[in-house]
C-alpha cells in the first residue's frame, strides 16, 4: 500500500519513474499475485467454486478432529430435513422404505411372540377364582380384563445369568439363585453357543442374526447379544420385556467397563476382575401373580373345610343321637316304632304305646334331642309283652278279690254254709295272688275289713264287724293262706253295702271286704 | 482360575469321544454329535498350582465331504488331532484339518494322537510319515482309548501349552 502510494504521489518526478520500474522489478511478481488473491477472495463465486473442490475433504478431516462440527451440523440436518420433508414427503419415505419396513416387521413379530406368550400364560391360569378377581379388578379400575389379566399374569423370576465370552464360548461370569436347576456351567454355555452356532447355520439366510430365546417348558433363555460377549439369563414364567432393557443395559455397561480385560480373556482365559460386580442385579423377580394370596386361598379353604367338617359332625352326631333314641324306644315295652322321619332338623316319629309304658319323651334328654325338635305321635295297644301281661293278670287277680264280699247271718259271727265254697274261692284267689306278687317281685297285703247292718249299738257293731273279719281269716288260715299277708279290721256299720232302706237290702251290709294293697318290695 | 476352549478333531470313527470319555466331566450325551454337531466335555486340570479348566468341544466326526465348522474351532486354545492308527487315511484328514484350524486360529499348540496302539499289530500308518512330522515341529503321541495309556498326559500337556505365552510353547517341552 505504502510503496503504491508513494507511486502515484510522484507521477511526474522520474525518480518516481524510476523508482516505480524498480518496485516492479522487486515485487511486481508478488504485487500481481496478491491482486490476484484479492481479486479470488471478493469475488463470491469464484470462491464458492474453490471451496467446493475442498468441501468433503474438509469436512472429513474437521469430522475426525472436532466433534464440535458435528454439533454444530446438527441443528442444520434436522431443520433440512424438516423442510425436506414438509415440501415433498414421499421423498424421504421412499428412502426410508427398505429400512422401515424391515423394522416394521421386527417389531411386529416380536410384538407378536410377546402377546402369544401373554395369551398362554393366561390361558394357563385355569384357577377360575383368580379370573373372577381379575373381572372384579378391572371394573372397579376401568381397565380391561385383558389389560388385568395380562399385568397379573407376569410374574416372573430370572434364576440364572450367565455372562458368555463369544469367540470362545466360554463363561466370563455367572450369578444364581437357584443352583442345582442346571449342570456344570462352564459345559451349560459352551453348549449354548454350540447351539446358536447350530440354529445360525442351519437358516441358509440372515447368519448374522443372533438367537435371541430358548424356550423349555416354563423356562426361558433369554440372549442378550454384544459385540464381544453375550448375557444369557434363565428366566422362570412370564418375563415383560422391559427386562430386555435391563439386560441389555448390563451388557452395554460390561463393554464398556470391561472391554479391554475381555479382549485378552481369549489369549489370557484368566477371569477378568470384577465383571461379576452388580451382575447380581439382573436375578429380578416379580411374583405378583401372588404366592402370598394363594395362601390366603388356602387359608380360607382350610377355615372352609373345617367348618365343613364341623358342621359335619354336628349334624352326624344330631342323626348319630336320633337313630339311638329310636333305638332305646325299640328296645321298651310296650312301644313299637312303626315311621320316623326327618326334615331338616325336626324329628318326626310314629307308633304304638302301651299304656303301661314309659312316656317316650321322657328319654329324649337321655340322648340330647331338644323336646322343640322331635314331633311324636303314639297310639294307645295293649302290648302282649309278658312283663305288661303278668302285671295285668296280678291287677285283675287284685280287682275280682277286692269285688268280693262274704256274706252273714244277722248278729252271727258263723259262716253260713252257702258262704263255705266263697271262702274256698277267696282263699284260692289269695294262694294265686300271692304266687303271682312274689313272681313279679311285689308285696301283697291283704286288708279284711268287717261290716255290720246298721241295726245295734254302734259298740256292738264294731265288735261283731272285727270278729266277722277275723273269723274270715282264720278260715282263710285255715285254708293254707299265710297269716302274715292277712290282717283283720271291724268297721261296724259305717260302710253299709246297701243301696236302698229296704229291709232285705240291710243282708248286703252284713259282710267281710278286702283291700289288696300291692307295693314294690323294697329289695 | 482359568478357562481354555480346546478342540478335539479328527476323521469320523478314530475314537475321538471313547479317547477321553474316561477323563472328562460330561453332561451330555452322544447324540449330540448328530444333532448339534459339537459335545461340550469338561477336563480340569493343575498345571503347578494353577487349575485349568479345558472347555472340551468334541467334533462330529469328519468325512470325505464334511466341512469344518469356523465357528466351533474359533477361539480355540489348542486342539487334539485324533488319529486312528489302524487306518491311514484318517492321518492325512488330521494333517488336512490342521491347515484348516491354523488358517481360522493361527499358530496354537496342538497334540497329534494316533489312537488305538492295542491294535499296534494292525496299524496301517506309515512310522516314518510321523517321524517326518515330528522333525517339523509336530508333538506326535500314541495312545489307546482301551486302556487309557497317555491320555492324561496329553490333556495336562496340551493345557500347559494353551497357558504359556505365545512363542514360549516349547519351554515346556
Amino acid at each position: 500500500m505504502e510503496l503504491s502510494g508513494t507511486a502515484e504521489d510522484a507521477s511526474a518526478n522520474s525518480d518516481a519513474k524510476s523508482l516505480a520500474e524498480l518496485q516492479e522489478l522487486l515485487f511486481g511478481e508478488y504485487m500481481r499475485h496478491v491482486q490476484h488473491l484479492r481479486n479470488r477472495l471478493d469475488d463470491a463465486d469464484l470462491r464458492a467454486l474453490e471451496d467446493s473442490k475442498v468441501l468433503a475433504q474438509s469436512l472429513t478431516l474437521s469430522a475426525k478432529r472436532d466433534p464440535k462440527l458435528k454439533m454444530a451440523l446438527q441443528p442444520l440436518v434436522e431443520e433440512s430435513l424438516r423442510l425436506s420433508v414438509e415440501r415433498d414427503p414421499a421423498m424421504l419415505a421412499g428412502a426410508l422404505f427398505p429400512i422401515v419396513g424391515e423394522a416394521v416387521r421386527k417389531a411386529v413379530a416380536h410384538a407378536l411372540q410377546q402377546m402369544f406368550d401373554s395369551m398362554n400364560a393366561i390361558l394357563a391360569q385355569s384357577f377360575s377364582l383368580k379370573r373372577w378377581r381379575w373381572r372384579f379388578e378391572a371394573r372397579r379400575s376401568g381397565k380391561t380384563f385383558a389389560e388385568v389379566a395380562l399385568a397379573r399374569s407376569l410374574s416372573y423370576r430370572v434364576e440364572h445369568v450367565y455372562i458368555i465370552h463369544r469367540k470362545t464360548g466360554l463363561l466370563l461370569a455367572e450369578v444364581t439363585n437357584q443352583a442345582n436347576l442346571l449342570q456344570d456351567a462352564d459345559m451349560v454355555v459352551g453348549m449354548l453357543t454350540a447351539i446358536q452356532d447350530f440354529a445360525r447355520d442351519s437358516f441358509t439366510s440372515e447368519k448374522k442374526d443372533d438367537l435371541e430365546v430358548i424356550q423349555l417348558g416354563e423356562f426361558k433363555i433369554w440372549l442378550q447379544h454384544g459385540p464381544v460377549a453375550l448375557l444369557a439369563a434363565v428366566v422362570r414364567g412370564q418375563p415383560p420385556a422391559s427386562l430386555r432393557n435391563l439386560f441389555l443395559v448390563r451388557v452395554e455397561q460390561i463393554h464398556k467397563d470391561f472391554h479391554s480385560g475381555m479382549a485378552k480373556f481369549e489369549s489370557t482365559g484368566q477371569a477378568v476382575p470384577g465383571i461379576e460386580a452388580g451382575l447380581d442385579e439382573c436375578l429380578v423377580e416379580d411374583a405378583n401373580a401372588g404366592k402370598q394370596s394363594y395362601l390366603k386361598f388356602k387359608i380360607a379353604g382350610v377355615l372352609l373345610l373345617a367348618a365343613m367338617a364341623g358342621a359335619l359332625f354336628v349334624h352326624i352326631r344330631y342323626l348319630h343321637r336320633w337313630s339311638n333314641y329310636l333305638d332305646a324306644l325299640q328296645r321298651q315295652p310296650g312301644i313299637v316304632v312303626i315311621d320316623d322321619q326327618r326334615k331338616g332338623r325336626k324329628l318326626f316319629v310314629r307308633g304304638l304305646r302301651d299304656p303301661m309304658a314309659i312316656v317316650p319323651e321322657s328319654l329324649l334328654s337321655d340322648y340330647r334331642l331338644p323336646a322343640k325338635n322331635v314331633s311324636e305321635h303314639w297310639e294307645a295297644y295293649f302290648s302282649l309283652d309278658p312283663r305288661f301281661a303278668n302285671v295285668r293278670r296280678l291287677d285283675a287277680e287284685a280287682t275280682v278279690l277286692r269285688k268280693q264280699a262274704v256274706r252273714f247271718e244277722v248278729d252271727s259271727i258263723k259262716l253260713p254254709i252257702d258262704q263255705l265254697a266263697l271262702v274256698d274261692t277267696v282263699a284260692d284267689e289269695i294262694h294265686e295272688l300271692a304266687a303271682d306278687a312274689a313272681s313279679q317281685n311285689r308285696q301283697l297285703h291283704i286288708q279284711l275289713y268287717g261290716h255290720t247292718d246298721t241295726t245295734g249299738t254302734d259298740e256292738h257293731n264294731n265288735q261283731l264287724s272285727q270278729q266277722r273279719a277275723e273269723a274270715i281269716v282264720h278260715s282263710l288260715v285255715s285254708r293254707g293262706i299265710d297269716a302274715s299277708l292277712l290282717s283283720a279290721a271291724g268297721l261296724g256299720a259305717k260302710e253299709p253295702g246297701h243301696v236302698t232302706d229296704e229291709a232285705e237290702e240291710q243282708d248286703l251290709d252284713r259282710r267281710v271286704t278286702f283291700q289288696v294293697d300291692l307295693t314294690p318290695k323294697a329289695n | 482360575m482359568t478357562h481354555k476352549k480346546v478342540c478335539i478333531l479328527g476323521a469320523f470313527g478314530v475314537g475321538k469321544t471313547s479317547l477321553v470319555a474316561r477323563f472328562v466331566s460330561s453332561i451330555f450325551s452322544a447324540k449330540y454329535h448328530t444333532t448339534v454337531g459339537v459335545k461340550i466335555d469338561k477336563k480340569d486340570v493343575l498345571i503347578g498350582d494353577q487349575p485349568v479348566t479345558l472347555v472340551l468341544w468334541d467334533m462330529a466326526g469328519e468325512s470325505a465331504v464334511s466341512r469344518l465348522k469356523t465357528t466351533h474351532v474359533n477361539g480355540s486354545a489348542g486342539y487334539l488331532l485324533v488319529v486312528d492308527g489302524t487306518r491311514d487315511e484318517t492321518l492325512e484328514t488330521a494333517v488336512k484339518l490342521q491347515k484348516e484350524v491354523a488358517v481360522i486360529i493361527g499358530d496354537a499348540p496342538f497334540i497329534l494322537v494316533i489312537n488305538k496302539t492295542d491294535l499296534m499289530e494292525e496299524w496301517t500308518i506309515d512310522p516314518a510319515e510321523l517321524e517326518q512330522l515330528r522333525a517339523s515341529g509336530w508333538d506326535v503321541r500314541m495312545s489307546s482309548a482301551k486302556s487309557g495309556d497317555g491320555v492324561e498326559q496329553i490333556f495336562y500337556d496340551l493345557a500347559a501349552r494353551t497357558i504359556q505365552p505365545a512363542g514360549d510353547a516349547d519351554v515346556q517341552q
